[in-house]
């Protein structure tokens, strides 16, 4: 303990005259002011999405009641055309077309864009077919999705572990090349008692103190744009302390078992560049890859085509579809009997085909989930390999933005599409006509979060590995040092 | 002189084993990339090739319906991928890959495999692309850093100064020893790469007429690049009192021009000329085409327009006695009212990006990365414009194929008689889609800048290093 | 062939080297002595163009050198005090280096028989230099400086460091070569060693050549009390 706050003297007072401290405080402090700056940009962004979303939504659904009203009332100047009757529950069902939203976390948000910036926060349900949920990505450049975003994630992901290793390439190299080690050997101090205060003074130094400030920005940032904040979101914003914290003793346990092989400084910095480029960019792109060959997703593409095969087929089959169909529903056969609707109409029939070929290529979606799921599920399982996976993933979750949140969405809007085929098919199926009422009472999408125990958890979680690792370093570095002492 | 300088400097590196592991690694990281995007190539080539063959199959024998019917049941497009993607693989994950061919309107591309993939997908893919883009600077910076900044710290510069030696003859000396090794290291992975590209088909199947022009231009950009690289680390290692300094100097430059500005010129682009949202896109096109008329609406006023028109082309009285069918007229010309509509916004779409690029761009006559990046996809058929080149080519065919739905139904229904098919014959005419991609010819102006930018950039850094190692100090 | 007008050099208030004039002949070896920081180095990088001097010249053969950088180290060799060579490369290799460095061109017989007539072993050509003593290196220096051919020889503080039977055939190979007529100055501190091979022994202190003496007028006990007496002053 004597030691540790003696090395935190002495490294306070090197590291603060020769501008180290302050000039990696400044860089950090700008980075983080651009990125969340940059991450506030995009929620707005999603936030400006979601409503014009729900503003176009409202003046269509006034415009449908508005004109099913007239139609019923008799008061309408024109009829409308068969594809666009708003008293056709098939057409309602397009027409009415609702927004599934995933909302922004508060404050959290701003932290990474993670996914987001592939998918648009807002899903279109309606009774067209499954693959016009999915697959329409938001509109950008791709090549600036490519390039990724300068949020606080990437900061914290990518920068921040530069920073320690500018600050713990040499712990040790340097006060072999200064000479002072023979100095520091020669006051019956153990070399690795040395290395840990050293370690454990620059981590007090600069890691601790970024761990607290990039929350405490975001904090910042999200009292003053007026954002919702509540005990969870505090809690999340000490989960991201807690993990940088864990994720840059990571680093400079890196950098401290690397000065425990007694290289210079010069080969210690390119050696930790080399693992920080293996860690940041290679380990994932090689799982990825890897993900890629053992559990090939079947391309959409297939899934379309099986689509049109068998909506070809079931087409001609149309009649006995919905013959079959009434067989199977006869309460519905009766009601349509009684109305008298266009006899142009073949929404019934439609929808009869739809349904069947939806069926038929269901296993075809399950599977490509599932192939999907396997890819993500092996790309978890190996992600020990470099702390910088678990650490981002984690801190997506936190932000919100992660895949596990996204999946929950897309799951929970496929569910919601059959709710809503629930409403319109027996309303087609038995030629009703949709009233104002029905239209009032059209189901609506809320998006059910999972319970925060789990995602902080889960986030926390990723905190353990990461310290075993810092440990396992810390162990080895003082290992190899005694043995060659 | 200039050889003995050359031949010390590689001899050196040659018996170092820090640097032979280092460029080992790098060796084998090159050809693994090269390896995956050879498999990652060949599977996207032959399951679209195989596509568009049962999509065509489909399409002929979707069986007797009527027209209009048939054009609803409409075609799928699929981007091929040229032979190059398998060195950079471009924007191609984040573009989608197919597009839906439709009467009435003209679609988003769908399905970018950026979405059916893990999420480690944002880390970056590890194409051939990346390693030469942005892991191999890093050996650069390894191999370099030490050229002057070293040798002063060490006092074998003072030396060999003594000599009498020209401090320019030596930094160029340096330069070439350097590009030596690293030609080491390029030349087998250049020879792996043209054998992948001719074992993997890409070359006998004639796809890529101007492969040899693209693939040449493309190794003159990079090595350009590396040129670039080399004369900057030269000329910092020249500047840099130590070879520590000199290396952490370098290293913040490299994680500077790669991984943080790119993203900040991004940003900005963004900022400037903003993307519009996907519903706010939409909203405006569906606003603008509500304006243009409605071909199933019978009660539409330009519909009924169209009416008059006609029946005064044809100097009859009533629609029953026209010699065509009216609803061949009426669904073209729904067609030809919403064509400006979305020429107008997908235009301005694409201008937009266009200008967003244009920023990075610009930026990348200081930013070398940029400029490469932009070449290297673009030259391997991969970056924006290529996706944007094929998405005008599928509208275009769209346009052909209603067209050629409509006059049947024009010239071989009868107005009113809702149940005229036809079959086969009439989904033969349609012609199969084939796409040109854009030849290099094509694409000279949009090479000129970022090679410009890049000629630029290494002469200027060429006499940087040049002047920088002439001014340098000789003493520690 | 060496000439030094009020050679000066100052660190903003510092002065390294103070109004400095010597000479040196072909054939002559001038010695200059002093302690740690007397300038002794300064002057010798001032002949090499290493420093440019705040005032007065540096001559060699009769060019100034801050005019003329590269004309004038054709005629020099140097060897420092740590003579630094490639560790990854052999003796044969480094010298063959240095001397394409100076524009010369020498088969490998001439480059070995160079170095075995600096005095390095036979069997040691052809191994790398890390594994070299600081003699070995040091006749690798004395190999570069011979096959430049070079009329004027810069050697600062060249046997520090070395044993003494290193350090006394370092000695002989400089008489032999000013006896071929090269001009020799060498920064030292190693009295005995100066008054062995100088000709001339000048004494620097505080950047100042405080005396000149010719080594053949001078005993070996007078010229330390001689030293002693204007390093107290």
């Amino acid at each position: 303990m004597n030691l540790l706050l003696l090395f935190l003297r002495l490294e306070t007072k090197r590291l603060w005259r020769d501008r180290t401290l302050p000039l990696a405080f400044l860089l950090m402090t700008v980075f983080l002011a651009v990125a969340v700056q940059s991450g506030r940009g995009f929620v707005r962004k999603e936030r400006a999405i979601i409503a014009s979303a729900q503003t176009e939504e409202k003046t269509r659904i006034l415009g449908l009641k508005q004109q099913i009203a007239e139609l019923t009332s008799g008061t309408a100047t024109q009829q409308p055309s068969r594809g666009s009757d708003p008293r056709l529950p098939s057409n309602v069902g397009r027409l009415g077309q609702h927004w599934a939203v995933k909302p922004p976390v508060s404050v959290m948000g701003t932290l990474a864009a993670g996914r987001n910036d592939l998918y648009p926060p807002c899903l279109p349900v309606s009774n067209r077919g499954v693959e016009t949920l999915f697959g329409i990505g938001e509109i950008e450049n791709p090549q600036f999705l490519l390039t990724g975003r300068f949020d606080p994630v990437f900061v914290l992901v990518f920068l921040f572990p530069l920073f320690l290793l500018a600050l713990g390439y040499n712990l040790l190299s340097e006060e072999r090349e200064n000479g002072t080690l023979a100095l520091l050997r020669a006051q019956s101090v153990p070399l690795p008692a040395v290395l840990g205060a050293k370690t454990t003074a620059r981590w007090l130094l600069f890691a601790l103190p970024v761990a607290v400030f990039a929350p405490t920005l975001l904090l910042l940032a999200g009292l003053f744009g007026g954002d919702r904040i509540t005990g969870d979101t505090i809690v999340r914003l000490v989960l991201v302390t807690v993990l940088t914290a864990c994720y840059g003793a990571f680093w400079l346990a890196l950098c401290a078992g690397v000065n425990a092989l007694r290289k210079d400084s010069a080969t210690n910095v390119a050696t930790l560049v080399g693992i920080w480029l293996l860690l940041t960019l290679i380990v994932p792109g090689a799982l990825q890859e890897g993900a890629g060959v053992l559990f090939p997703v079947p391309s959409r593409i297939a899934l379309i085509e099986a689509t049109r095969k068998n909506s070809m087929k079931t087409t001609q089959q149309g009649n006995a579809l919905l013959a079959r169909y009434y067989e199977d529903h006869p309460e519905l056969a009766e009601a349509a009997q009684s109305k008298t609707i266009d006899p142009k109409d073949f929404s019934a029939r439609r929808a009869a085909v739809a349904k069947s070929v939806e069926q038929i290529v269901e296993p075809l979606i399950v599977r490509h989930d599932t192939q999907l799921r396997r890819q993500q599920e092996f790309t978890t399982r190996f992600s020990w390999l470099s702390p910088v996976i678990t650490f981002a993933s984690a801190l997506e979750e936190l932000a919100g933005s992660g895949a596990e949140r996204q999946q929950r969405f897309e799951t929970q809007v496929k569910r919601f599409r059959e709710q809503w085929q629930e409403f319109f098919l027996p309303r087609v199926f038995a030629r009703m006509t949709i009233s104002v009422r029905d239209i009032e009472s059209l189901p609506r999408f809320t998006f059910e979060e999972e319970a925060e125990g789990m995602v902080q958890g889960r986030a926390l979680g990723v905190a353990f590995p990461v310290v075993g690792l810092t440990l396992l370093l810390g162990a080895a570095a003082a290992r190899l040092l005694e043995r060659r002492d | 002189m200039l050889q003995a300088i050359a031949g010390k400097e590689f001899l050196q590196m040659a018996r170092d084993g820090r640097f032979r592991v280092v460029t080992l690694l790098m060796l084998a990281l090159l050809l693994l990339s090269l390896f995956a995007g050879a498999r990652h190539h060949r599977s996207l080539r032959t399951e679209r090739e195989r596509a568009a063959q049962v999509q065509r199959d489909q399409w002929l024998t979707q069986g007797e319906k009527g027209p209009h019917a048939a054009a609803h049941f409409g075609v799928y497009a699929f981007k091929p991928s040229g032979s190059l993607a398998l060195v950079d693989r471009g924007v191609n994950a984040y573009a989608g890959s197919m597009i839906w061919l439709e009467p009435h309107k003209q679609n988003s591309f769908r399905d970018a495999p950026a979405q059916d993939s893990t999420s480690l997908l944002r880390f970056g893919e590890l194409t051939t692309a990346f390693v030469l883009q942005t892991a191999l600077p890093l050996l650069i910076i390894t191999l370099t850093f030490g050229a002057f900044a070293g040798e002063r710290e060490r006092g074998t510069l003072r030396l060999a100064a003594a000599q009498g030696v020209r401090m320019e003859t030596l930094a160029l000396g340096k330069a070439l020893g350097i590009a030596g090794a690293l030609g080491l290291l390029l030349v087998p992975a250049a020879i792996c790469g043209a054998a992948t590209l001719v074992l993997g088909g890409a070359v006998t199947r004639g796809s890529g007429s101007d492969l040899v022009p693209r693939t040449l231009l493309l190794a003159l950009s990079y090595l350009l690049y590396f040129g670039i690289t080399l004369f900057l680390s030269l000329a910092v290692s020249a500047w840099a009192r130590t070879a520590r300094l000199a290396l952490l100097f370098l290293l913040g430059g490299w994680v500077a021009a790669t991984l943080i500005a790119p993203r900040l010129v991004a940003d900005a682009a963004k900022r400037l000329y903003p993307t519009p949202s996907s519903v706010a896109f939409a909203e405006k096109v569906k606003f603008e085409l509500a304006g243009a008329g409605d071909a199933h609406n019978e009660s539409d006023q330009r519909m009924e327009r169209l009416k008059q028109e006609t029946l005064k082309q044809y100097g009859v009285q009533d629609l029953k006695d026209l010699p065509v069918a009216f609803e061949g007229i009426s669904l073209q010309a729904g067609e030809d009212w919403g064509y400006p509509v979305f020429d107008r916004n997908y235009n301005a779409l694409d201008a937009q990006f266009s200008r967003q690029e244009a920023v990075c761009e610009t930026a990348g006559y200081v930013l070398p990365f940029l400029s490469i990046r932009s070449l290297s996809a673009g030259l391997s058929g991969t970056d924006r414009r290529a996706h944007e080149h094929f998405a005008r080519a599928t509208e275009v065919y769209r346009r052909t194929l209603i067209r050629i739905i409509n006059d049947d139904v024009k010239y071989h229904a009868k107005t009113g008689d809702t149940g005229y098919t036809n079959g086969r014959a009439l989904y033969e005419k349609v012609p199969v889609f084939a796409y040109k991609p854009l030849t290099v010819s094509d694409l000279r102006d949009s090479f000129r800048m970022p090679l410009l930018a890049l000629a630029a950039g290494f002469f200027t850094t060429a006499a940087v290093a040049v002047f920088s190692a002439r001014k340098q100090r000789i003493l520690p | 062939m060496l000439e030094a007008q009020e050679l000066t050099k100052r660190y903003g208030d510092q002065v390294a080297l103070d109004a400095v004039t010597l000479s040196v002949a072909p054939g002559e070896v001038f010695c200059l002595l002093g302690a740690n920081g007397a300038g002794k180095t300064t002057t010798i990088h001032l002949f090499l163009g290493f420093l440019s001097p705040t005032s007065g010249r540096a001559m060699v053969n009769g060019l100034h050198v801050a005019a003329e950088p590269l004309k004038t180290k054709q005629f020099l060799a140097y060897i420092p005090e740590q003579v630094d060579l490639y560790p990854h490369l052999t003796g044969r290799e480094n010298l063959e280096h240095f001397a394409a460095l100076a524009g010369g061109k020498h088969s490998a017989s001439e480059l070995r028989s160079l170095l075995v007539e600096a005095g390095l072993p036979e069997e040691s050509l052809e191994r790398r230099v890390g594994g070299y003593s600081k003699g070995m290196r040091q006749k690798v220096g004395v190999a570069i400086a011979l096959a430049k051919k070079a009329k004027v020889l810069l050697l600062d503080e060249p046997t520090s460091g070395l044993d003494p039977q290193a350090s006394n055939e370092f000695s002989r190979t400089i008489r032999s070569l000013s006896e071929k007529g090269v001009a020799v100055l060498m920064a030292t501190h190693d009295l005995f060693r100066a008054k062995e091979c100088g000709t001339r022994l000048g004494i620097m202190r505080r950047g100042k050549l405080v005396t000149t003496v010719a080594a053949g007028e001078i005993e070996h006990a007078d010229l330390e009390t001689l030293y002693l007496d204007y390093m107290r002053s």
